[in-house]
């Protein structure tokens, strides 16, 4: 398969990576994949972000639509560059395991978008939605509620799914009615 | 350290000594200015006195009259190639004797979503050949003008590796930072003059790959102060037909002088927007051993300044060559906001910053460490570094 990103800055809990291309992040709250050596580790996209390749270079506005400025500007394409970073909940030597590999990912490894199939296997597990709801960033009710509207939809909108999720959630938020509905407002 | 209290004065005498120089030039503007529309002024006869003229300064050959040309029209599809380059210089008071030259390139397309092509080449430089000439028997380190020339050439063998390249089904050009006029050739009567051949045949030969690639090649010079128009209307000033410098008997005052001390791009400033003078071109003695590449040259308003652009004959002698040239600069520099834009990345992709700079050093220093070589920074350098209270 073909990679959509190459890490950047690593960790033991998440990653940065640039996209291959100019505004082609993998979305927001979907699953991906990166393996070092024998360890293939797994995580949750959580913010993207297309700016200046240069920190010295500011981008600036030139009042044009998109198709004519990088038809006057085509230079613009290498100047910009879009990066998605990614929470790690998980990893896999031979069968998936739902906490944090020993190491973090290798900088300049490949990361790929997960199969329908490894979207399975992750969500089966729940426990990436402890990592998501423990993780200290803004948008945490987005974020999960994007996350299980990736699980479901590789789950083939199975009812089963979305009532497993919810039963597994609901005590991690400590019975929260109005955080709980927030997030599954969001999914259906 | 600079104490900037005690050169204070020094500018302001500095400055109002160049106020009363500018005031006097600007008096003779106007007068050069109304030469360039003299009907009397004939071009046939100040084409015959530049050809018998001597004189000690470059003098422009017209092709025509002064005439201006309006903006022409831009292809809907074009390619425009430049290159750049940046150095670091051998230093002796480093830990070892090398130096590398950067070329940035930059190909862009336009009017037709294609990717833009966007790279450095860095090259380091550390055999004898590459450090050293023979000059009067004695082994001289390249430094100064030798240096640039050598990074000229590194840029224009890159610009002709990269035309060989270009699509041809679109139109497009190929451009240079600065002059083409290799005017640091000419000095004679050195033991430099084989390897200063060299040289300008390998720049030559990087003209002709353009050529043969039908791209043509320009350079663009933001900022000149080249006088070579001028200088053919102090020409047509001088009341003799075949005016002779050396021994001119106007004493101190000679006609000339009245417009002397203005620049090409100052006589040319009342060029509307899009507008270029028509062709000229150059005098320079390394010219000689140009041949067909013979650079020539116009001066073009692209709005914030008047540009000089310099071309070989085969582009400048060619209608749609050089209204491709025309229709290009202008439009890039529209792009680029008052600079070309394809230049202006070109030298972002070449250029070597201090911390690279120091970067490579460091590099340089832990591979001779691994590999036991040894090596020392000299006393000066290191004092540089850690200077003493």
């Amino acid at each position: 398969m073909n990679h959509i990103g190459e890490v950047l800055v690593t960790s033991t809990t998440q990653f940065t990576a640039q996209a291959v291309s100019l505004n082609s992040s993998p979305a927001f709250g979907s699953f991906v994949k990166t393996k070092s050596s024998e360890i293939t580790s797994f995580g949750v996209v959580y913010n993207i972000y297309t700016g200046s390749i240069d920190g010295n270079r500011k981008p600036m506005a030139f009042g044009k639509g998109e198709e004519e400025l990088f038809k006057e500007q085509p230079q613009l394409a290498n100047l910009l560059k879009t990066e998605f970073s990614v929470l790690l909940i998980g990893h896999q030597k031979e069968k998936y395991l739902g906490f944090l590999p020993d190491g973090p990912p290798r900088i300049h490894s490949f990361v790929q978008v997960c199969s329908d199939a490894e979207v399975v296997e992750i969500t089966e597990d729940l426990r990436y939605l402890q990592t998501l709801i423990n993780a200290n960033i803004g948008n945490q009710n987005h974020l999960i509620s994007s996350s299980i509207r990736a699980g479901l939809k590789a789950s083939n909108n199975s009812k089963e799914f979305l009532i497993k999720t919810g039963k597994y959630v609901l005590p991690l938020l400590k019975y929260d009615m109005d955080n709980f509905n927030n997030i599954f407002r969001s999914v259906r | 350290m600079l104490d900037l209290h005690k050169i204070i004065d020094q500018i302001g005498s500095m400055s109002t000594k160049r106020i009363e120089g500018y005031k006097e030039i600007r008096k003779r503007l106007s007068l050069a200015q109304k030469l360039l529309s003299d009907e009397s002024f004939s071009f046939d006869i100040l084409a015959l006195k530049r050809e018998r003229a001597k004189t000690s300064w470059l003098v422009a050959e017209p092709t025509e009259g002064f005439k201006t040309y309006t903006l022409p029209r831009l292809p809907a599809v074009f390619q425009v190639l430049a290159v750049d380059g940046s150095q670091i210089v051998p230093d002796h008071h480093e830990i070892a004797l090398c130096y590398l030259i950067n070329i940035g390139s930059v190909l862009l397309t336009y009017g037709k979503r294609l990717p833009p092509v966007m790279e450095s080449h860095p090259t380091l430089f550390y055999s004898d050949e590459d450090l050293y000439f023979e000059y009067q028997g004695q082994k001289m380190l390249i430094q100064g003008e030798l240096f640039a020339l050598k990074r000229a050439i590194a840029e224009a063998n890159r610009l002709s590796k990269l035309v060989r390249e270009i699509d041809e089904t679109y139109p497009a050009i190929s451009l240079c930072d600065g002059t083409l006029i290799q005017w640091n050739l000419e000095s004679r009567g050195s033991q430099r003059e084989s390897w200063k051949d060299n040289l300008l045949d390998t720049f030559l030969g990087s003209l002709e790959e353009c050529r043969l690639a039908n791209t043509p090649v320009a350079g663009y010079i933001s900022g000149s102060r080249s006088t070579d128009v001028v200088n053919l209307l102090r020409l047509g000033l001088c009341p003799e037909f075949t005016p002779n410098c050396d021994k001119c008997h106007y004493g101190i005052n000679p006609p000339c002088k009245e417009i002397e001390g203005n620049t090409d791009v100052l006589l040319f400033k009342n060029l509307q927007l899009g507008e270029r003078t028509s062709v000229f071109f150059s005098k320079s003695k390394v010219l000689e051993k140009y041949g067909e590449h013979k650079i020539g040259f116009f001066y073009l308003n692209v709005g914030t300044e008047i540009v000089r652009v310099e071309a070989p004959a085969w582009v400048l002698g060619q209608e749609k060559s050089l209204n491709l040239l025309h229709s290009i600069m202008f439009d890039q520099a529209q792009k680029g906001f008052g600079y070309p834009v394809v230049l202006s990345e070109a030298h972002e992709l070449a250029v070597i910053k201090g911390t690279d700079r120091q970067l490579f050093f460091d590099i340089l220093t832990q591979h001779y460490v691994q590999k036991g070589i040894p090596a020392e920074l000299s006393s000066k350098s290191l004092s540089k570094r850690r200077p003493m209270v």
